[in-house]
């Protein structure tokens, strides 16, 4: 085969209409992801608008010398309270921040928490919003948990909200959440699993920090 | 004007894609337990198809036809992408609740299907009119069958709580299931039942017509 024919094949006209297409979709998607980028203080304000409702708060995190400060629309950047992500045993905490409220006194931890073990090895990310004492020293509670990203969960969507809320209502002193004590959204269990992970490795984390732990 | 309109009952009714050739089941079994995550994913595989459908008919002369399924790969798989992008930036609540099967549009059996079957054949408007119809038969039927399967399964519509008696099986895809068969079951007896009417009023009217030309 000479060159002339070469780029007058078929094979040559595939191989360079391929090429062209994928070209032409990677820079379109390139640009597009440049508008449509979710970025991580927008992922922080809706987390903290799906757990806390119409409740004003004030979310606040770490600046580079460790002094709290405040997150808003001026400062939208976040830093959390943690300097890197805590591998536990069944979960892995990636971002813990504070919350205080303008019509109550005490505040919460709002973490964002991978729980590990859902179906098929997969994981699901929640925003657990842990409930603290007046004087910050224990926990008081879970508030709202919301279930985020997931990796590989086809059955995320079955997961009853009366199963979120349900962790509040039933909170206590050194409580572990298991699907076998009613945890648990039928038809999602393995992601129930992951779910209960999340909330239990948020709770064991904030234990840790508040007695001394990963600062 | 015909031609447009056999494309919409087509893609409706009489070849819909999920009651009658019975594609897409994999989001089908996986979704219809939420009437929401169903009419959601259903409104998704509309643009995806439509988009797809025109741009497949509009390259259809450029593309090879050794490396025509990879090409529809491609673009459907960009497509596929960026409604995610647009559903995960404007609409995060779909976009968690869709979970995996969102990524899976890109190897849904309609859209690859509809892309080979039809759009490479057609004009871009006929295209256009295949992906919307197709695109509303597969929405309008796992609507329907989230709303009968989340009422069963969870006693609720579209998340507004309604009845507190359940079948949990119906939340579950084994119900999910059960309701797709029997939708197939019914729909495919109302379509011969049609089909069977119609034949008998042209025999009635032919028969007339020879007996008027007889009489003649």
């Amino acid at each position: 085969m000479t060159v002339k024919q070469f780029f007058r094949s078929t094979a040559f006209k595939c191989v360079i209409t391929l090429l062209a297409i994928l070209l032409i979709c990677g820079v379109f998607l390139t640009v597009m992801y440049g508008f449509l980028e979710v970025s991580k203080g927008e992922k922080l304000q809706r987390a903290v608008s799906k757990v806390y409702g119409k409740t004003t708060v004030t979310v606040y995190g770490l600046d580079s010398e460790g002094k709290e400060v405040e997150i808003n629309a001026e400062n939208t950047d976040p830093k959390s309270f943690m300097s890197k992500q805590a591998e536990l045993e069944s979960s892995t905490v990636i971002d813990m921040y504070k919350i205080t409220f303008d019509d109550k006194e005490g505040f919460d931890y709002l973490l964002q928490v991978t729980g590990k073990g859902g179906y098929g090895g997969g994981t699901v990310t929640c925003w657990v919003s842990v409930k603290m004492n007046a004087d910050g020293t224990q926990i008081a509670g879970i508030g709202n948990v919301t279930v985020g990203a997931n990796v590989g969960q086809s059955f995320i969507g079955k997961i009853q909200s009366s199963m979120l809320s349900g962790y509040g209502e039933k909170y206590g002193d050194g409580i572990v959440y298991s699907t076998e004590d009613g945890f648990v959204s039928t038809g999602a269990s393995s992601s129930s699993t992951a779910i209960n992970n999340a909330v239990n490795g948020a709770m064991q984390f904030v234990r840790d920090y508040v007695a001394g732990g990963d600062k | 004007m015909n031609k447009y309109k056999k494309i919409t009952l087509d893609g409706l009714i009489f070849q819909n894609p999920t009651l009658m050739l019975v594609l897409g089941t994999c989001p089908t079994l996986g979704l219809i337990s939420s009437a929401k995550s169903a009419a959601g994913m259903g409104l998704t595989v509309v643009v995806i198809l439509t988009l797809s459908n025109m741009i497949i008919s509009a390259l259809k002369k450029l593309i090879p036809n050794e490396v025509r399924i990879p090409c529809y790969i491609v673009v459907i798989a960009t497509l596929v992408t960026f409604a995610r992008m647009l559903l995960e930036k404007f609409v995060p609540d779909l976009y968690d609740s869709l979970g995996g099967f969102l990524a899976l549009i890109v190897v849904n059996c309609i859209i690859l299907g509809r892309a080979e079957a039809f759009a490479n054949k057609h004009t871009v408007l006929e295209s256009a009119v295949d992906g919307i119809a197709n695109g509303l038969g597969f929405t309008c039927a796992l609507t329907v069958m989230g709303i009968v399967c989340e009422f069963l399964g969870s006693g609720s519509l579209f998340g507004f709580h309604i009845m507190s008696f359940t079948i949990g099986m119906f939340a579950t895809p084994a119900g999910s299931f059960i309701i797709y068969g029997l939708s197939i079951a019914l729909f495919t007896y109302i379509i011969n039942l049609f089909e069977r009417n119609k034949r008998v009023k042209e025999n009635r009217l032919a028969r007339e017509n020879l007996l008027d030309k007889e009489a003649a």
